[in-house]
């Protein structure tokens, strides 16, 4: 089975990209983004619509509802996949976790965060740990900060997209032991905070979440509001940008691992060998994703240093952080045209194995013997798809970066002020398309 | 009071792109290229992909080919591995042969067949799913070639 997690179940990937939705793809993101960030966008408009507006009163017994029926179904499916992960079937068809944590949770819960907002806080089985004991466990004193969240996303990324052999059930029930581990000595030792700051999923789907059109308001009450604009609401911390940054680096040596220059590089290499060189592959890809964005930032204040809008403060912080929300939807757009098909598609053989979790031949709903229908979605389909999220995802992280550099900048200062990271998005518009296109 | 203009202009972007794409129906590739991997020719086996002419005895634009394609395994090297491209309605043979015994896996397809020293694997279909699929030894998880069936 291959290196690549996604493809290591069914073994299928995707036709590479036909060059015409290559080009329009490239060329409307570019034209898209010049005219939003020269002629249209004078002013910020996206934290004044972040705050929304409350939902019909009538939907919050519905949310109250579905929050109980949330945290039981995460507690039940955690402990049927531990289950399965430790003492099922050794054959990765037959046994139900490899395929419901890459692909049910890994990227199900990225699609799902982006529709419905924070849906991993009530499925997190850690979470509801956490509510339960609530009164025996210790007053926060944990850290503040998002790095243990992004060295475990570092990790998990590894063992999908390097380690040769992510699919075994047992590694994957390793895996799933180590991740438990840390969460619940967190929890108990520092207190729930711990969650907040070390689950590098919840972490992750938490930010992907702010793209929703609906969230619960402070006072838990929902909220609709406009897609995208809850990520102006994004208060980095230290960490988080390498959180955003884990996500979209590892997408990238996804791509990078499914082209034919990797496929030559690696051709022959097995085991440990393989898991060797994609190691270092993952952390030089992450690593270029990393530079270019960080160098783009630093270039940044050379173009803000003019006059500013009145009563704005001059702004000494971290031009990092404050753009950092704009690279969430790039790194959901990469999510969705690497992993897309392969959900539509895996997705379809959990559905099969729920019936028979464990492999022990057993049919509890019936649908044990359902196969996967590669014909729900034509290749055209997820071609569209595929450049469809790129482009949408690059020309939103463009606007919102132009959003928030007119808050304190007259537009066409705000305007020269994102030329570097514009150059960066760009760079990343095309990289990603050409991976799509010499897969 | 907010202005909606730049929320119009993008929408309309979008859509004017929409249709741009729409436009761009990928073209049905019509191929028949025989891959052979830089390895392969300096090893002893070749590789080699017959297509049969066969005729075009309807006006349909359906171009049907029987391809085969051959992969040896020997030792760790393997010779006609790569990516072999075929048109979606093919029918595909492919036939390996290997020095060890081991089941022959194409992914997606789900098609197996047991190899041995003394016997090639044969696997024959109708490639009618597109993407691109792994043939793999399945035992030793050893990936051979990959089947590209163009949409």
């Amino acid at each position: 089975v291959t290196a690549l997690l996604a493809h290591a179940i069914s073994g299928r990937s995707d036709l590479p990209l036909p060059l015409p939705l290559f080009i329009y793809g490239a060329g409307f993101a570019l034209v898209a983004s010049f005219v939003a960030l020269r002629a249209l966008w004078g002013d910020p408009h996206l934290a004044a619509a972040a705050d929304g507006r409350a939902a019909p009163k009538g939907l919050d017994a519905a949310v109250r509802v579905a929050s109980v029926v949330l945290h039981v179904v995460g507690l039940l499916g955690f402990v049927v996949v531990l289950g399965a992960a430790l003492f099922g079937a050794a054959d990765s068809t037959r046994n139900i976790a490899p395929v419901a944590v890459y692909v049910v949770f890994w990227v199900g819960l990225q699609l799902l965060s982006a529709l419905l907002g924070d849906v991993w806080r009530p499925l997190s089985p850690f979470e509801t740990l956490g509510r339960a004991l609530a009164r025996w466990l210790p007053a926060d004193d944990g850290p503040s900060h998002h790095w243990p969240a992004a060295a475990m996303l570092l990790g998990f990324a590894w063992l999908e997209l390097a380690y040769h052999s992510p699919a075994q059930p047992r590694v994957v029930a390793a895996a799933l032991v180590v991740y438990s581990a840390v969460l619940a000595i967190g929890l108990l030792r520092v207190g729930p905070r711990w969650l907040r700051m070390a689950d590098g999923f919840g972490v992750l789907f938490s930010f992907i979440s702010l793209i929703a059109p609906v969230f619960r308001g402070d006072d838990g009450r929902l909220r609709f509001r406009v897609p995208f604009s809850g990520l102006a609401t994004l208060r980095p911390i230290p960490g988080t940008v390498a959180v955003i940054e884990v996500a979209l680096g590892a997408t990238a040596f996804d791509g990078t691992s499914r082209s034919a220059f990797w496929r030559n590089l690696t051709a022959g290499q097995t085991g440990w060998s393989r898991t060797a060189t994609a190691t270092v592959g993952l952390l030089a890809v992450t690593g270029a994703v990393v530079i270019a964005y960080e160098l783009a930032c630093s270039q940044i204040t050379r173009f803000t240093s003019g006059p500013r809008r009145d009563g704005a403060p001059d702004r000494d912080d971290d031009a990092t952080e404050r753009f950092a929300h704009s690279l969430i939807p790039i790194a959901l757009a990469y999510a969705i045209a690497h992993y897309f098909s392969a959900f539509v598609f895996e997705v379809q053989s959990a559905y099969a194995l729920a019936s028979d979790p464990f492999g022990r031949s057993w049919d509890l709903f019936g649908t044990a013997a359902r196969t996967i229908d590669y014909s729900v979605i034509s290749s055209a389909g997820i071609a569209y798809v595929q450049a469809g999220a790129i482009v949408v995802g690059h020309v939103a992280g463009v606007v919102i970066a132009h959003d928030r550099a007119v808050e304190d900048l007259p537009p066409k200062a705000a305007a020269r002020s994102q030329y570097p990271l514009l150059a960066v998005m760009v760079a990343y518009t095309v990289a990603g398309l050409a991976l799509l296109l010499g897969a | 009071v907010r202005s909606f203009r730049p929320a119009v202009a993008l929408l309309a972007l979008l859509l004017l792109g929409g249709a741009a794409c729409t436009d761009s129906e990928p073209s049905p590739v019509v191929e028949t290229t025989t891959s052979v991997t830089a390895a392969a020719s300096t090893s002893v086996a070749t590789v080699t992909t017959v297509t049969r002419a066969t005729g075009s005895s309807s006006t349909s634009t359906t171009v049907s080919a029987a391809q085969e394609i051959r992969i040896t395994v020997a030792g760790s090297q393997v010779t006609g591995g790569g990516r072999h491209k075929v048109p979606r309605g093919a029918t595909v043979r492919i036939i390996v042969t290997a020095d060890v015994s081991d089941e022959v896996h194409l992914h997606g397809y789900d098609k197996k067949a047991d190899v041995t020293p003394a016997a090639p694997a044969t696997i024959e279909l109708v490639a009618n799913i597109p993407g691109v699929f792994e043939i793999e030894l399945e035992k030793r998880a050893k990936q051979l070639a990959q089947l590209e069936v163009t949409g």
